[in-house]
Order: C-alpha cells, then structure tokens, then sequence
C-alpha cells in the first residue's frame, strides 16, 4: 500500500542516516522520508532487491514515516535495454516494497557506472524528449505511481542541446504522462553560475501543476563557481522561489530537505557540530513555508 | 542558459555520450583539453571531424572542467565505500587505517581502469578487482605488511562466499528449523554456504573488527570456518576445531545424526552446537 507523503521532508543517504536521530531527538517536524535506492539496494550480483544489511533500518524507517523513493543512479536514461537497467531491477520494486508514495529520478545519462552519470545531464533535444519520454512511461507503468524527473544542477551543457531544460522538462512530461520534482536549489545554482538564467522566468516556465516535490539545499562556492553541495543553509533566494511555486501550485505534495557530507569535491566544507543545527534551522523554514501555504 | 550555448549542429545524442565517456577515461585529453590543446591528443586516439567537433563543445564549457573533477573525486568516495565493506582489513594494512591514503590509492586504481568503476550496483567484482590490484601492483612495490597474503586470501574467500549466496535462490536456502536434540533419525547435513579458510596465525578475532592494529592473538596456523546462515543473515566465523573437518567432510551429503556420530568419533557436542549455529542444518525432508 503507498504512503501519504505530505508536508515537510528529509532526505536519507549515508550522512543523515546518523543526522535523523539527532534531528529526531532535537523534536524536528519531518512528515516524511526521501529514500535514495542506491543507498539500500541490493547488488546487480545477488538476488536481493535490498542489501540485507540495511533491510532491518529500512523497514523500521517504512514503520515511522512515510516514504519517497528517489531513484538516484538508476541508469534508466542511459541506451542500455531499460529492463537491464538497476532502476527496473533493483529501484521500481524497492520503491513499491517500501510503499513509495512516488518515485524521482535524475534526468541523467549513465551505463553500467555509478560515477559517469554524476550530473552528466541528458541532452535538451526534441529526440530526446521523444526517447526519454517513451523509458519513462514504461518506469511509471512498472512503478504504478507517480514517476517524477528532477531538474539537473549543470555543470556544461551537453553538446547538441538546442532547447532549454525548462522546455525539455515541460515537453517530457506531456509526452510521458509523468511529474516533476522541482530542486529549486538546483534552479538558483544554474543561475549562479550561466550569466543570463533567470531563476523566476525557468520556474514560470516549467509546468508548474505537474510539479509534485520540491528540494531545496544549500551549496559552496569554490574557485568562482557555484557548487550544488548540500553542504549548507539554503540561501534566502531559494526560500523565496519555493514561496512563489506554492503560491502558484496547487499539485505540490512536500518540500524536500537535501542535507550531504563531503562527497563532491575534496574542497567542499568539512563536517562539524554545527551540521545538525543548520538542518534544524532549515526543517524549521520549510515546516513554515509549508503551514502558512497549505496548512 | 542555452542562450549562452548554441548547439552548432544537431549532434546525436548516443555519439556525444560516446565522446564523453571517453574524455572522461583518458586523463591525457583531458588535461591537454584544459590547455585548449585537445585536438593534437584526439586525432591522435581516432577521433573524426564529428567526434572533434563534440569535443571543441565540451572544451568551450568552463563548468567542464568541474565535471570531470568532482565525478572523479566522487567516484573514489563511493568506492572507497564499498571497498570498506568487504575488504577492510586489507584497506587497514595497506593504508594503516589513514583515509588519504585510501584515497589516492583508490585513485590510482580506478585511474589504471581508466574510471570504469564497477560500482555498487557490482560491488563483489568491484572488490575482486581492486583485491587484484593490490597484490599485483601495490605489494610489488613497498615491503607487504605483515600476514597482507593471508588477510587478502580471507577476505576473498568471504567475498566468494558472498557470491555463492547470491546466486542461491530464495526457496534454497534452509528453513530455521532446528533438529530436535533427542530426534537420532533425523537427516542432516552441511549448510549451503561456507567455506573453510586457512589462517598461518590466528588473527580471527582482529580479521573481525580490523579497525586496530594488527592483532595475532596466537602464532599458531588456524583453520575455519565461514557461514551463512539466510538470504539476509551477515557472515559469520569460527574456529574450526577437530573434528570439525571430519564433521564437515562426512556431513557433505545427508546422514542421520546417529550416523555421523559414529562415522565421527566424539562429534557429538560439535554436531548439536553446529545445528544450533547453522553449521549443520535439515535435510529438506524433515526441515519444512
């Protein structure tokens, strides 16, 4: 049976696996859980859907909260047979075990790696979004849930994009029939570091009544660029663009917190006690944000 | 965004993720690519007008050059991860338990594979290969520390062990019945999965929390044994003590339990802590 996902969310990889506890004891309101399935599925090399060594924590997150799952690097959009693919055989049918109100994914490309796809955003083409969308309808029909796509944090265009993302996203999901899950931070990164992108024009662009999550972070800045880290406090400007999508959409479910050790770059802010105030702080902005719009 | 970046001609998106794969993989085009020297390298490794042409887009690109480096710094954290989960008292030898240099080993290795990591969707063969890196690069070059043959050999063999209850159906596996202990007639054998590893010191109790120094908690060889119990059951070890061998061997195929204490001298005791641990488990027929 899916899950109720609404309200404030948190999401689970290895950093805040021991971040939540904390968190949980300090009295944050999280109505529910974004799972990564790379962080719990089992093997290609083994017939377990989950790795038995986290199937104890899973199912006592599944008996806690609502559950989300996100699909991190399911190679689904890569040119393998979508079947072969660790989304289809390891993410769908966790994320129905777990009861997922929804599944997310990254817009990404990506065979048989966990690296090369890292933020290697597919091109923004009228034949991608025909071939994309076509791998997409088949994972929401094998999912049997909301299938939603997230907006990339890009570090270069891939070369032959002649569209831009927001009309790529908006085409995809018409063609597909599937979702949307806005990183808002995402948006404000790209905006950082492209002179000429306009967070508010990409977010009136995108269809904003397919957008059923929202995530929000915080990043760094190294060397003149802007780095999508989720290693700090959301900036300001991203509160306010979330403010603005739910005053406008209605379809949103939650709003995501993206909290993340260093993993990126060995450049990124090290770790220290002040982490699990700051996700306070930031839990506490969302649980408000949220109240005042929907609440 | 796009407004900056004009696509010159509308390159097919499977060939521009070819030419990225392998800009990725050759640290050489890469770093001549930071130069903006690229093309001297590319024509050098086959690539045409076509591929050239992708290549000039990338190279245009100044977030490019944060792509490759954070994917690869990236990659050598989740490796070292998985790394961690199978073979980490090789890493705590080979490494003294220092992280950075965890790193820049794991580097060197995945920089030999030209960055085609197998990664956690393959992570058995991912430790299998990085086993293989260290004993046919790193150890012929600095002096091994000590027992390094015998921990590699022992976490490969758990690693195989692992493997071996991969590939083991669901349905296979043993229920968790356990065989009465007045029920003589009652067929048993050897568990599905274990294997038995040779140590020339014991250093089992370390080899189960490496996270120290190396520890020999006696000079002496010790055999033993690894098991798996379930599908979701973690490994487990022990000393394997006489008769154990005997057991095992007689245990291969199904015997009654007063058969096997007569085809093993003194088993007794070993044949019911066995079957109480999963050592010795029901033959089909009278474990459902």
């Amino acid at each position: 049976m899916r899950s109720e996902a609404r309200g404030v969310g948190f999401q689970m990889n290895f950093f805040t696996r021991p971040l939540l506890d904390e968190l949980e004891r300090a009295g944050a309101r999280i109505d529910y859980l974004e799972v990564l399935c790379d962080t719990v599925s089992g093997s290609l090399e083994s017939p377990y859907l989950v790795e038995p060594r986290h199937a104890a924590w899973l199912a006592d997150l599944k008996q806690r909260y609502p559950l989300v799952a996100h699909s991190n690097f399911g190679e689904e959009y890569g040119f393998a047979e979508l079947e072969d693919t660790p989304c289809v055989r390891r993410h769908i049918p966790i994320a129905r075990e777990m009861g997922a109100a929804w599944m997310t994914d990254h817009m990404f490309y990506g065979t048989q790696s966990t690296s090369y796809l890292w933020s290697t955003p597919i091109q923004f083409s009228a034949a991608e979004i025909r071939r994309v969308a076509a791998r997409a309808r088949t994972l929401q029909g094998l999912l049997g849930a909301p299938l939603l796509h997230e907006n990339a944090f890009i570090y270069a265009l891939f070369p032959g994009s002649d569209l831009g993302e927001a009309e790529f996203l908006s085409g995809l999901v018409e063609e597909a029939g599937t979702y949307l899950l806005l990183d808002v931070h995402n948006v404000y990164a790209n905006s950082k570091n492209f002179a000429g992108f306009d967070p508010w024009s990409y977010v009136d662009r995108i269809p904003l009544d397919r957008v059923l999550e929202i995530h929000v972070a915080g990043g760094q800045w190294i060397e003149g660029w802007y780095h999508d880290l989720h290693n700090d406090s959301v900036p300001e400007p991203v509160w306010e663009l979330v403010q603005h999508v739910l005053e406008r959409s209605r379809s949103v479910r939650g709003v995501t917190l993206e909290v993340q050790g260093p993993v990126h770059t060995a450049r990124s802010r090290p770790i220290d006690a002040g982490w699990r105030d700051m996700a306070l702080r930031d839990l506490e902005r969302i649980a408000a944000l949220w109240s005042r719009a929907r609440d | 965004m796009i407004e900056l970046y004009r696509a010159r001609r509308g390159f097919d998106a499977r060939t521009v993720y070819d030419v990225w794969i392998r800009l990725v993989q050759s640290e050489a085009m890469y770093e001549a690519m930071l130069r903006g020297e690229h093309a001297e390298v590319a024509r050098a490794l086959g690539f045409g007008e076509l591929e050239l042409a992708i290549l000039d887009d990338f190279a245009i690109q100044p977030g490019t050059r944060w792509h490759v480096e954070n994917l690869r710094f990236r990659a050598v954290t989740m490796v070292s991860r998985l790394l961690g989960w199978h073979l980490p008292a090789t890493l705590r030898l080979v490494t003294e338990g220092r992280e950075g240099w965890l790193r820049d080993l794991v580097y060197e290795y995945l920089s030999l594979e030209r960055w085609v990591e197998l990664g956690h969707h393959h992570r058995f063969a991912e430790c299998e290969r990085f086993a293989e890196f260290v004993e046919h690069r790193v150890l012929k070059r600095r002096m091994p520390p000590p027992h390094i043959e015998a921990v590699l050999a022992f976490e490969r063999g758990v690693i195989d062990l692992l493997r071996r209850a991969a590939a083991l159906p669901i349905a296979a596996w043993p229920p968790p019945a356990a065989v009465p202990a007045a029920a003589p007639d009652a067929a048993i054998l050897r568990g599905p999965v274990q294997v038995q590893l040779a140590l020339p010191v014991d250093l089992l109790a370390w080899l189960c929390d490496p996270r120290t120094e190396l520890h020999v908690t006696t000079p002496a060889p010790l055999d033993v044994i690894a098991w798996i119990t379930a599908a979701d059951a973690p490994v487990q070890t022990a000393p394997l003590t006489p008769p154990g061998p005997q057991l095992l061997a007689a245990a291969a195929t199904p015997h009654p339990r007063r058969d096997l204490e007569r085809l093993v001298a003194g088993a007794g005791p070993m044949i019911a802590s066995w079957l109480e641990r999963g050592i010795l488990v029901c033959a089909p027929e009278h474990g459902s």
